[in-house]
């Protein structure tokens, strides 16, 4: 086990790089994880677009009953009232909306002059629409109690009371009110930094052994051949093995709940399917990709690459029809869409199984594939040395 | 001589294969690859007609009121909301299963929502049934406490919608284009793998190559100021073709005005050149050691930048501000979406100085690195 053993001595060299990648890996993992953890109750609650009041007029009992009625029904963010800070905050979407309430509003408000509010928001969108549906309700209402001469206390009590009526919520059967799905993230993310880890490593490792001068020593020496492949596959192996492992135990770490159940078994399964076809990627790449450079600016390419184009950054549904089936063409599609498919599964039957289990073998068949081409490379190699 | 200099030092930066590829080819790959997968990213972001279905039963057949209501909303207008079906209760309960509908309205003694799962479609069916309820409230009260108010017509005023507000709302408002300008950030300060090289193949205790030319009949001043110009030239070019690449063929908004632009990243090309003069003699580890340094710095100003994470920008620059005025890769990015964004030079303006403050700022720390160097005879 001579090269098995030099494998590792090799590996050392990269330890620091998997250690950065893995605290890359974590760090974007607790991110998601914090940005999509939405609501998890199972009653209908409306959705809260993001407001921001800027109120230069005084503070009036008609602008406080206003706002409140806002707060109850939007998210109000507090926001300087300096022109660049407004723009910046909506163009982040740190806000969906912010309303400019202007000088003597409540004045000409209760005067019937129509005094207009000014907006700012992200225009035809759907934020845009839902809130000023719930502005104009309150302010519509308001408008026909000033024509119908009440005062501003008057005002404020009576809407109170009518926006206190609400229609009514029913759930259909087999409803999902539960939208923090995040595993999923964490493993369609994985298919980066895993791609990246190995692909990177095997690559430089089988190419140090397949560089031309360590290449034509190890034909001489009485090792067979065979045996030397064996022990460089057996350390790759190990290597791959390794770091699911290593990310396993994070998932268990930082979601310990969600891994405990059958999503999560299935997302180990289907990672680990994976992992093997990304081994015969990295094993690929070594034995064809001559430099040291271009491994490096190939499993670069690769891992970002895949990325992108089968939706581990960007979810899959937001990706437009034409990357996506450009992007079949890739293990990571099938391994992303599994993961997917999987955390959204309700029963465990076979028929139900069965689109999960085909996602897997697509996975395989590129893993098998490749190893095959591997072979066939190194044949044609070794009559070239 | 300067010329000799400055030709050789192009020549030989122009060969450096891997140079080229994390400068120039990777970049044009990453815009690639942001272009195709970000085009759809904000489309959910707009509006489009909710899908909603509406039983057909003798209860709403009765409710003219509200019959007229989701009529009135469902017409094809600016101001369409939903995209009505009346259909049966068996017919409206197999749309929502195969997800054909945002909800279905059915009308028993009270007006009831269907719904299958959160959301603002969801929310909105809702906010218009609740606002029906509110009317019917307000009609009543008003009958009550002023019934003169009625016959005047005051009940129109609650379908007035639209002379609320005074829209102020820019028209550019796509964030997507923020990272494309930060792939621009980051090529400008990847112009510091020039500045290592340059520095590098001229410092005496660096490399071999930069003890010979150490001990040549040359002004080190002029020396370093021609590898720098061959850095620049190269580095900038590589810029202009990446400019290129977004503008023309990816079709990304920079802005109307295109002078600023190419002035903003040529000050970034100086930057990244500083920044990497600064890494390559402020210490003596190998040169790949400094290229990683390099490269961590700026993925680092990068992710700081928004590159990963769009909102982590906005974030920095309101809660820890110093931290977005050392980044070279947010004056980048903050000048080129200033000149996107708004009408005013102003911003773009503060981004270029802070900018050529980091570059001065650089320079003289490697000035102080490298001046008046002398080595022992051995």
């Amino acid at each position: 086990m001579i090269v098995f053993n030099n494998y590792f001595k090799v590996l050392k060299k990269y330890s620091s790089m998997i250690i950065t990648y893995t605290i890359i890996f974590v760090a974007f993992a607790v991110f998601a994880t914090n940005a999509n953890t939405t609501n998890t109750s199972d009653s209908f609650s409306s959705t809260k677009t993001n407001v921001a009041v800027i109120n230069r007029d005084q503070e009036t009992v008609l602008i406080e009953s206003f706002v409140n009625y806002l707060g109850d029904n939007a998210e109000i963010k507090e926001l300087k009232d300096d022109e660049e800070a407004l723009r910046d905050a909506l163009f982040y979407r740190e806000v969906d909306y912010i309303l400019i309430i202007p000088e003597n509003f409540t004045d000409d408000f209760m005067a019937s002059k129509n005094p207009k509010i000014d907006t700012m928001n992200i225009p035809d969108s759907y934020s845009m629409k839902y809130t000023e549906i719930l502005l104009n309700r309150y302010l519509n209402i308001a408008k026909v109690y000033v024509a119908s001469d009440m005062d501003q206390v008057e005002i404020a009590e009576n809407i109170k009371i009518d926006l206190k009526l609400n229609a009514n919520i029913i759930l259909s059967e087999n409803s999902n009110m539960d939208t923090s799905v995040t595993i999923n993230y964490f493993f369609n993310f994985f298919n980066y930094t895993f791609l990246m880890i190995c692909v990177y490593i095997v690559g430089m490792v089988i190419n140090s052994y397949k560089n031309s001068n360590i290449k034509r020593r190890n034909l001489v020496s009485s090792f067979s051949y065979k045996k030397l492949n064996f022990q460089l596959f057996l350390g790759s192996f190990c290597l791959t093995l390794a770091v699911w492992l290593i990310y396993i135990i994070i998932s268990f770490i930082l979601y310990p709940g969600s891994m405990l159940t059958n999503h999560g078994l299935l997302l180990i399964i289907n990672s680990f399917v994976f992992s093997i076809t990304v081994l015969a990627i990295g094993f690929f790449i070594g034995s064809v990709v001559k430099s040291r450079e271009a491994t490096d600016g190939i499993a670069n390419v690769l891992s970002l690459g895949s990325s992108f184009l089968c939706g581990a950054f960007v979810p899959q549904e937001l990706l437009g029809s034409t990357v996506l089936s450009i992007a079949q063409f890739l293990p990571s599609y099938w391994f992303i869409k599994n993961n997917n498919e999987i955390v959204t599964l309700t029963s465990y039957d076979l028929s139900s199984l069965q689109p999960i289990l085909i996602n897997m073998l697509i996975v395989l068949a590129f893993g098998i594939a490749l190893f095959v081409a591997n072979n066939v490379v190194s044949r044609l190699r070794l009559k070239d040395s | 001589m300067f010329w000799h200099i400055f030709i050789n030092r192009l020549k030989i930066l122009l060969r450096s294969k891997s140079a080229i590829f994390w400068t120039l080819v990777f970049p044009i790959i990453l815009a690639t690859l942001f272009n195709l997968a970000f085009s759809n990213l904000t489309s959910g972001e707009y509006f489009e007609t909710i899908d909603l279905a509406v039983v057909n039963n003798d209860n709403f057949k009765v409710e003219e009121n509200f019959k007229d209501l989701i009529q009135s909303l469902s017409e094809d207008s600016e101001e369409q909301l939903f995209n009505t079906q009346y259909v049966s209760l068996e017919k409206a309960k197999t749309l929502l299963q195969d997800d054909e509908i945002s909800g279905y309205i059915i009308v028993n003694d009270k007006i009831n929502v269907v719904i299958k799962n959160n959301g603002i479609n969801q929310s909105t069916i809702k906010s218009v049934v609740d606002n029906y309820y509110q009317v019917v409230s307000v009609i009543n009260n008003i009958s009550k406490s002023n019934p003169e108010a009625i016959r005047n017509g005051v009940l129109e005023k609650l379908n007035e919608s639209t002379s609320n507000f005074n829209d102020v709302s820019n028209e550019n408002v796509d964030p997507i284009v923020v990272y494309f300008y930060t792939l621009i950030g980051m090529i400008c300060l990847y112009g510091g793998t020039f500045g290592v090289n340059a520095v590098i193949e001229t410092e005496a205790n660096l490399s071999k190559k930069g003890a010979r030319v150490s001990v040549s009949p040359v002004h080190k001043f002029k020396l370093l100021l021609a590898s720098f110009l061959a850095a620049i030239v190269i580095h900038y070019s590589e810029v202009l073709i990446l400019l290129g690449y977004l503008l023309f063929i990816l079709k990304i908004d920079l802005g109307n005005q295109i002078l600023p632009v190419l002035l903003l990243t040529f000050v970034g090309s100086l930057a990244g050149t500083s920044l990497g003069t600064l890494i390559g003699v402020s210490n003596k580890k190998s040169e790949n050691m400094k290229m990683s340094i390099l490269i961590s710095v700026t993925m680092l100003f990068s992710f700081l930048a928004g590159m990963m994470v769009l909102q982590i920008k906005y974030i920095i620059a309101n809660k820890i501000p110093v931290l977005a005025n050392i980044n070279p890769v947010n004056f980048i990015t903050d000048g080129l979406y200033s000149l996107y964004y708004y009408n005013t030079l102003d911003r773009y303006f503060y981004n270029v100085i802070g900018l050529l403050v980091f570059t001065l700022v650089m320079f003289l720390i490697s000035y102080i690195f490298i001046r008046r160097k002398k080595y022992d005879s051995l």
